[in-house]
């Protein structure tokens, strides 16, 4: 059965895929322009134009905010998948009240966290306190490091940091927030962030020195 | 390169990532969406519609596979080819000139760029965000899409765009040709290289997922079962080594390649041979002796006593016998499979179905002149009780498997297989009037390209 529903699906798909691609007809723009409301309206009543609608829109920023969290792209995927399921089993709690978008984003940075916390035994700290050489890397040198560069350095953080780096630096979250939702310390997450910070400038000051060695 | 050594503290590496990373956007690649839309769909309660519905892919399966199997059947022996061929007309049927005008009205199929004869035609380009390249002619007025806003972040990129021209001369046409936009074809990339996504309302375009290609090992055994009572012996294993090579497209795929099947089989053959036998008794008079005794008359007479012995009588005679010998026969098989997959985290799963065709490479069966020489009996005739194997055959085949994704491009797993024959092992059916199904289980190392 569950067979026949994924033939199905992909039929539906494929259906959907082939009306967006004639062109730019006035019926699939008048789609785009859905509001949120509309759109949530929809994807509650199961129209599987909507759902892929809000899929479409916010995968690409998604996909970047689960790559932060994850130590690669397969991980990633999961991690998205598993969000987006999570974000249509819920659309019924969407209140309208803040931006959809935001609402989204919290699920797949909680997704990306029970990720973390469900993987948690099979992870190995890493010690790097061995890291010698701390020393700190010039301003000017990060202007050239591009995104990828900046990805890469986070997915190679050990997991603890990766997870206080990207919800302290980015998300905005408190120390006391982070260790209530990692279940650690408040000095746990301070030591984590700090060592995170140390491990980072050591591989800006890497980078810098062969980018200094090619430019010379 | 001058380095400003100004120390980049906490603050400054807290907002290089901050700022960098906040609005970071990759397109995730297509088979996210699917799997998302697998987990709606069967987390989302069953309605009445979508149950009328599953009779389309239902329909749709049928129907491939009676395709597939009328195109297999249509020529099934080389025997049959033969006859039609000597008893029928080959009809040439000619095919009409296409006229020049009707050249222009081809779509473009798989091109990246403009043919020379299409440079006059009218040209739309997919958004007024890129500078265009090469071709002095286009116009942009009717772009139904130029009153997007543009984001003004996003520097304007120099590309060549590849465009889809459209004939504005009305001409029938000639024959129906699959269009395939050019605009929608994308090169497939070998590696993962995340790169920021330029313009946000460009992310709700589809994009085609490339179709891929893998290539692979199998390794396995086969268990034959003739279901034959009268010979019991003739289950047997067979071996498998074959090449496989995918072509994958949506989630489904077509597979073929070569497979080597090493069987080995046993069967019996007749002979006779001269054997010294025994062949009969005879009688020798080991001694005589006399006593003395009265006839009727009352006179005295000597009768004679016979001491006799019972000896075999051994000849050289014809005998027959029945030797059973484990032979060896090698197919070399071409497999065409259609499948889907599902992929569940590292996990692949999949089911394929499809239609061998096998022919007998090379057989070693037992001679009478190898018999002579392992037994030293050398027979006066030699005759095979169990049938040829026939030279070429189709078989049906059902395999479900899964395997296991050590990386983007290598993986292992295992596959059951369950191959019913379509023909007849043998090539006469007396005592084999079954055809043989097996079972197997294969070991498949993948390469994805």
């Amino acid at each position: 059965m569950i067979f026949y529903l994924y033939i199905l699906r992909i039929v539906k798909l494929d259906a959907t895929r082939s009306k967006i691609l004639m062109s730019d007809t006035q019926e699939t723009k008048n789609e785009r322009m859905l509001s949120e409301a509309q759109l949530v309206k929809n994807c509650l009543a199961g129209k599987a134009d909507s759902q892929e609608l809000l899929y479409r829109r916010f995968a690409s920023r998604m996909f970047g905010v689960c790559l932060r969290y994850a130590k690669n792209k397969m991980e990633a995927e999961d991690i998205m998948q598993e969000g987006f399921i999570k974000v249509y089993q819920n659309l019924n709690r969407f209140r309208n009240e803040g931006s959809l978008e935001g609402w989204v984003r919290r699920i797949m940075v909680n997704t990306s966290i029970n990720y973390y916390k469900s993987n948690l035994k099979y992870l190995q700290t890493l010690d790097i306190d061995d890291c010698s050489n701390h020393e700190s890397v010039s301003v000017a040198a990060t202007d050239n490091v591009s995104l990828k560069t900046l990805l890469n350095l986070i997915q190679k953080l050990p997991e603890g940091y990766r997870m206080v780096f990207n919800m302290y630096v980015i998300e905005g979250y408190s120390h006391r927030e982070i260790a209530e939702t990692l279940g650690v310390s408040e000095n746990t997450s301070k030591s984590q962030l700090s060592r995170a910070r140390k491990v980072l400038q050591e591989k800006l000051k890497t980078i810098n020195a062969v980018c200094y060695e090619q430019t010379a | 390169m001058p380095c400003v050594m100004n120390r980049l503290h906490d603050n400054d590496l807290d907002n290089l990532f901050a700022e960098k990373l906040d609005d970071f956007r990759v397109e995730p690649p297509e088979r996210v969406w699917r799997k998302v839309a697998i987990g709606i769909t069967v987390l989302a309660p069953f309605s009445a519609a979508a149950l009328s519905n599953l009779f389309r892919p239902i329909l749709w399966t049928l129907t491939s596979v009676s395709t597939a199997f009328l195109l297999t059947i249509s020529n099934t022996s080389s025997d049959t080819t033969t006859q039609q061929t000597q008893n029928s007309k080959i009809v040439v049927q000619a095919v009409p000139t296409i006229p020049a005008n009707y050249v222009n009205q081809i779509p473009l199929i798989a091109m990246n760029r403009i043919p020379e004869m299409q440079m006059g035609t009218t040209i739309t380009p997919l958004n007024s965000n890129f500078t265009f390249s090469g071709s002095e002619e286009l116009n942009t007025n009717n772009n139904t899409i130029a009153d997007i806003a543009i984001d003004d972040n996003v520097e304007t990129t120099n590309i060549e765009v590849p465009v889809v021209a459209q004939k504005s001369m009305e001409l029938p046409p000639v024959f129906a040709i699959p269009v395939l936009q050019a605009s929608l074809l994308k090169e497939q990339q070998s590696g993962w290289n995340p790169t920021p996504y330029p313009n946000p309302r460009l992310s709700e375009q589809h994009k085609v997922e490339p179709a891929w290609f893998d290539f692979s090992y199998e390794s396995g055994h086969d268990a034959f079962a003739f279901d034959n009572h009268l010979n019991p012996n003739l289950n047997s294993i067979a071996l498998n080594n074959g090449l496989s090579v995918s072509f994958h497209f949506s989630d489904f795929y077509l597979r073929t390649g070569v497979n080597l099947m090493n069987l080995k089989q046993q069967n019996q053959y007749n002979y006779t041979a001269n054997e010294y036998q025994q062949v009969g008794e005879y009688t020798l008079v080991d001694s005589i002796s006399f006593i003395q005794g009265t006839d009727t008359s009352g006179q005295s007479i000597l009768i004679p006593q016979y001491y006799t012995s019972t000896h075999p009588h051994f000849d050289s005679v014809q005998a027959s016998h029945t030797a059973t010998s484990t032979d060896k026969y090698r197919f070399l098989e071409i497999p065409f499979v259609l499948g889907i997959q599902k992929d569940i985290r590292r996990i692949t799963l999949y089911v394929q179905s499809g239609f061998t065709y096998s022919f007998l490479l090379n057989s070693k069966e037992l001679t009478s002149s190898d018999f002579s020489s392992y037994t030293n009996v050398y027979p006066i005739s030699w005759q095979p009780q169990s049938s040829a194997r026939q030279t070429n055959f189709w078989s049906f085949t059902l395999a479900a498997g899964a395997y296991y994704n050590t990386n983007s491009h290598f993986a292992f797993g295992l596959e059951p297989t369950y191959r019913y024959y379509l023909d007849s092992f043998f090539e006469s059916e007396s005592g084999n009037e079954k055809v043989p199904v097996s079972y197997g289980l294969r070991a498949r190392i993948l390469y994805k390209f």
